[in-house]
């Protein structure tokens, strides 16, 4: 069953209406501006697939909303769905459609479709004025046509940041460019760059950092020597700059060559980490010879590790409850003999007058009561006995006979001085600790003592700070030197391997393992002179 | 391919994966990297490669702005650089602070870090308005074109206007009054944003309910036009607000492109800054392993 739409349309060119007629095939007209409708409209308010109108089965018509995002009105009235009576008026965007149903059900149905009137110009002259008059509406509603618009923005988002680079350069805020904080040492320098930054374009050169600090070179025959700034990154939040990453030091040692890349046969070539494949710890120790030359062992090289220091010296003994003392017996611990320097962190030499001298008096004469040689060269005990003896004499000459001979008395204190050295020398006085030299004996009458030379720093390349471990760790002393307790013999070398220190100072101890903990790159000998700009509370301040 | 396929889930996901991996992969490298290296920076090689990989991420990103105007390309799909420009977008708020070993102060190398989080950031809200926009803006009604609807809004200004030809003074002067009703006078763009100087319910309804009192004021002869110059008012208005509900929602989601684009040129001058200053003090020599 056909529909007949007939469209009324003004023409504006003419001035005049266009009706054209259309039989449509089927049961339905769809409506819409989609170009499968069969009523085609447009403008605003009609959408693609607007609305429907069809025969039913019982001969009415039925209008639906076909869920357009416009709306659609029948006699004024929204509606969705709804059944259409003879000329019920449809009212879609700007479009009337009136329905025109036939008097019989055999008779074709016609849809008149108009839109709603608009007053047109009646003259050119409105015409050009309403063309002049045209509002541009939807414009200012635009974010693109606003004077803040996305090119305007970026223009100033730019000013913005090249006029603040440009504040910062001419107001000298370096810090603006600074990507950290300065390490505390450097902190007086405060916004003076150039002090370091020498260069520009080029990485700080070594000649700026050593203006102040004075350092020795590493090895002489090392592979190549990295730049002052390629190991101590400043501006980086590192509070002290020689507090360095063990990449520093790796990155020669984890694989060792020397000049010319010739693999060193000197030093452990593989490095990487303490507590993985750092060697066994060398110390020095005597060497055979007696010129005082050391020689470095590694502590795990039981054949050679030997200390042949010529001192004798039995640890056991010394640690035994009830020694005898001179006010009777006690116990003597570590500290009676070892003792930190000022700064806690090694141990200072044993010394005859503070350590032993207590008990190991050197008397040598009733006559004198206490009074005991000097613990100097034989030679100067020699003149001290002989000045002791005369003047004994001197003063005792009528009681010893030995008044107005001069021969006499002489010969009286060479006996004297004789005996003494007999008691010195020969009963173990001296030589319960000191190795005597016999030959030296012969040749001048008097023994040569040997001096110990015992070594001030049993590992001369690197550091350790006792107090740290003993009073802030709490830690006693044989909890490293282990075998202390026990040792009989001088040439035991009580020093803790490394597998002692690695049970704290490991990834799973928890204590730390870089490199720079224990090691120097560079000599500690600084002579530094620092241009200080800025007073400690001017820095405090500012900081 | 998925039924409703978009930006994020575009090519079966590919970019979402690729980000995925990266991610992993650069968290992994970190925590290697942070283990070694006590104190991780941007001055070191590991630290410099982060930021190398950071910048070419931030170039490819503004290619996108480039490929997004290149018409005649086959060059990957614009799609597919835009779910490349998402997800490789969000991953550079994990490589640069790597790059930096995390540290941030006030100076220009931490600006330019946080201008780019504010550039990723409104993108993420780009994206999210992207993938919602069409249907929060069904809630408005069909989607007015622009030139369609000043075209419209003329007609019922130019049948107000010659509704006004050769009527009284009253007449003339009420018809001036509908048509400049609710028209701006400068530009409201963002105003509408805020919802600044808009017209509310109550004083739309005062309008209307005057003009209706006004018709006994109207000579007889002039009723009928009056009347029609109501409705037209009436319908005028209708338009405007629903044009406006429109523009505001329209503008509310292209506000994040109002920030994303400037801010990217910023962070971009910012960044040259930063590269170009570290170089200043430092040489070419930092990049040397």
């Amino acid at each position: 069953m056909p529909f007949e739409i007939v469209t009324k349309r003004y023409i504006r060119e003419a001035r005049a209406e266009e009706t054209r007629r259309l039989k449509v095939e089927g049961k339905i007209v769809n409506i819409g501006t989609g170009a499968g409708n069969e009523i085609q409209l447009d403008g605003l308010g009609v959408s693609i697939n607007h609305a429907r109108i069809e025969k039913k089965e019982d001969n009415t018509y039925e209008l639906t909303d076909l869920g357009s995002s416009d709306e659609t009105y029948v006699n004024n009235n929204l509606v969705s769905k709804l059944i259409l009576i003879d000329n019920d008026e449809i009212k879609i965007g700007s479009y009337v459609l009136i329905l025109k149903l036939p008097a019989s059900p055999e008779e074709i149905p016609t849809i008149l479709v108009s839109q709603i009137e608009g007053i047109e110009p009646e003259t050119p002259e409105d015409e050009r004025i309403l063309k002049e008059s045209k509002i541009k509406y939807v414009s200012r509603y635009q974010l693109s046509k606003s004077i803040l618009n996305k090119t305007s923005l970026s223009i100033l988002g730019l000013a913005i940041i090249v006029i603040l680079t440009i504040y910062w350069i001419l107001d000298d805020d370096t810090e603006a460019f600074s990507p950290g904080k300065l390490s505390d040492a450097h902190t007086q320098f405060n916004k003076d760059c150039g002090k370091c930054h020498t260069i520009a374009w080029e990485i700080v050169p070594n000649n700026a950092c050593l203006e102040c600090h004075e350092v020795n070179p590493h090895k002489e025959n090392e592979h190549f020597t990295p730049v002052c700034v390629q190991c101590h990154f400043e501006h980086k939040g590192n509070p002290v700059l020689a507090d360095l990453d063990n990449d520093s030091c790796t990155q020669c040692h984890s694989e060792l060559l020397t000049k010319g890349y010739i693999p060193s046969s000197t030093y452990h070539r593989y490095i990487t980490d303490f507590d993985s494949d750092h060697p066994e710890f060398a110390v020095l120790v005597r060497s055979l010879n007696q010129n005082g030359d050391t020689a470095r062992v590694r502590l795990n090289d039981q054949k050679n590790l030997e200390d042949k220091t010529p001192i004798k010296l039995n640890h056991d003994v010394h640690l035994q409850p009830g020694l005898r003392g001179p006010n009777g017996p006690e116990n003597l611990t570590c500290e009676n003999c070892h003792n930190v320097d000022a700064n806690g962190e090694y141990m200072l030499s044993i010394e005859y007058e503070s350590h032993c001298s207590r008990c190991h008096t050197l008397e040598f004469d009733l006559r004198f009561g206490d009074e005991v040689v000097p613990h100097e060269t034989t030679d100067i005990v020699r003149d001290f006995l002989n000045k002791s003896y005369t003047e004994y004499a001197v003063k005792n000459s009528t009681r010893l006979g030995l008044a107005g001979d001069s021969n006499a008395l002489r010969q009286w204190v060479s006996l004297r001085v004789k005996e003494s050295e007999d008691v010195l020398y020969r009963k173990q006085k001296c030589g319960e600790c000191h190795i005597l030299e016999e030959e030296a004996l012969i040749n001048a009458g008097l023994p040569e003592v040997v001096k110990p030379k015992i070594p001030e720093r049993w590992f001369p390349h690197s550091s350790f700070d006792h107090e740290l471990h003993a009073k802030n760790l709490n830690l006693s002393c044989d909890s490293c030197h282990m075998d202390v307790l026990t040792s009989e013999s001088t040439t035991d070398v009580l020093l803790p391997s490394i597998n002692t220190c690695i049970e704290c100072h490991s990834s799973k101890g928890g204590a730390k393992t870089e490199c720079v903990f224990c090691h120097q790159y560079h000599e500690r000998n600084r002579n530094v002179t620092i241009e200080v700009t800025e007073s400690l509370e001017e820095i405090l301040e500012r900081e | 391919m998925y039924e409703d396929e978009n930006v994020l889930n575009y090519n079966n996901r590919f970019w979402f994966k690729i980000f995925i991996i990266s991610l992993v992969l650069l968290i992994i490298s970190y925590i290697f990297y942070a283990y070694y290296q006590r104190n991780p920076n941007g001055a070191n090689f590991v630290g410099l490669l982060y930021g190398v990989l950071g910048l070419l991420a931030i170039l490819l990103l503004m290619y996108y702005g480039i490929r997004k105007r290149t018409y005649n390309t086959t060059f990957g799909t614009l799609k597919g650089w835009l779910s490349f420009h998402i997800y490789i977008g969000v991953l550079t708020l994990v490589i640069v602070p790597m790059h930096a070993g995390f540290k941030f102060g006030i100076n220009v190398h931490t600006l330019s870090f946080l201008l780019m989080a504010i550039v990723v950031l409104s993108g993420l809200f780009g994206t999210y308005f992207y993938i919602n926009f069409p249907v929060k803006f069904t809630k408005y009604g069909k989607e007015l074109l622009y030139d369609e609807f000043d075209d419209e809004i003329n007609k019922f200004i130019n049948q107000m206007y010659i509704l006004s030809k050769k009527k009284s003074k009253f007449f003339v002067q009420k018809c001036e009054e509908a048509i400049s009703y609710g028209v701006p006078k400068g530009q409201k763009a963002w105003q509408i944003i805020f919802n600044i100087g808009s017209k509310n319910a109550t004083s739309e309804s005062d309008y209307l309910t005057q003009i209706n009192k006004d018709l006994h004021k109207i000579q007889e002869s002039e009723r009928d036009d009056y009347q029609r110059l109501a409705v037209l008012s009436l319908q005028k208005i209708e338009l405007q607000n629903r044009f406006l509900a429109q523009m505001r929602i329209k503008n509310i989601l292209e506000v994040w492109l109002y920030i994303h684009l400037p801010v990217s040129f910023a962070m971009l001058v910012a960044l040259t800054i930063h590269i170009v200053s570290v170089i200043y003090y430092n040489g070419f020599s930092m990049f040397i392993p």
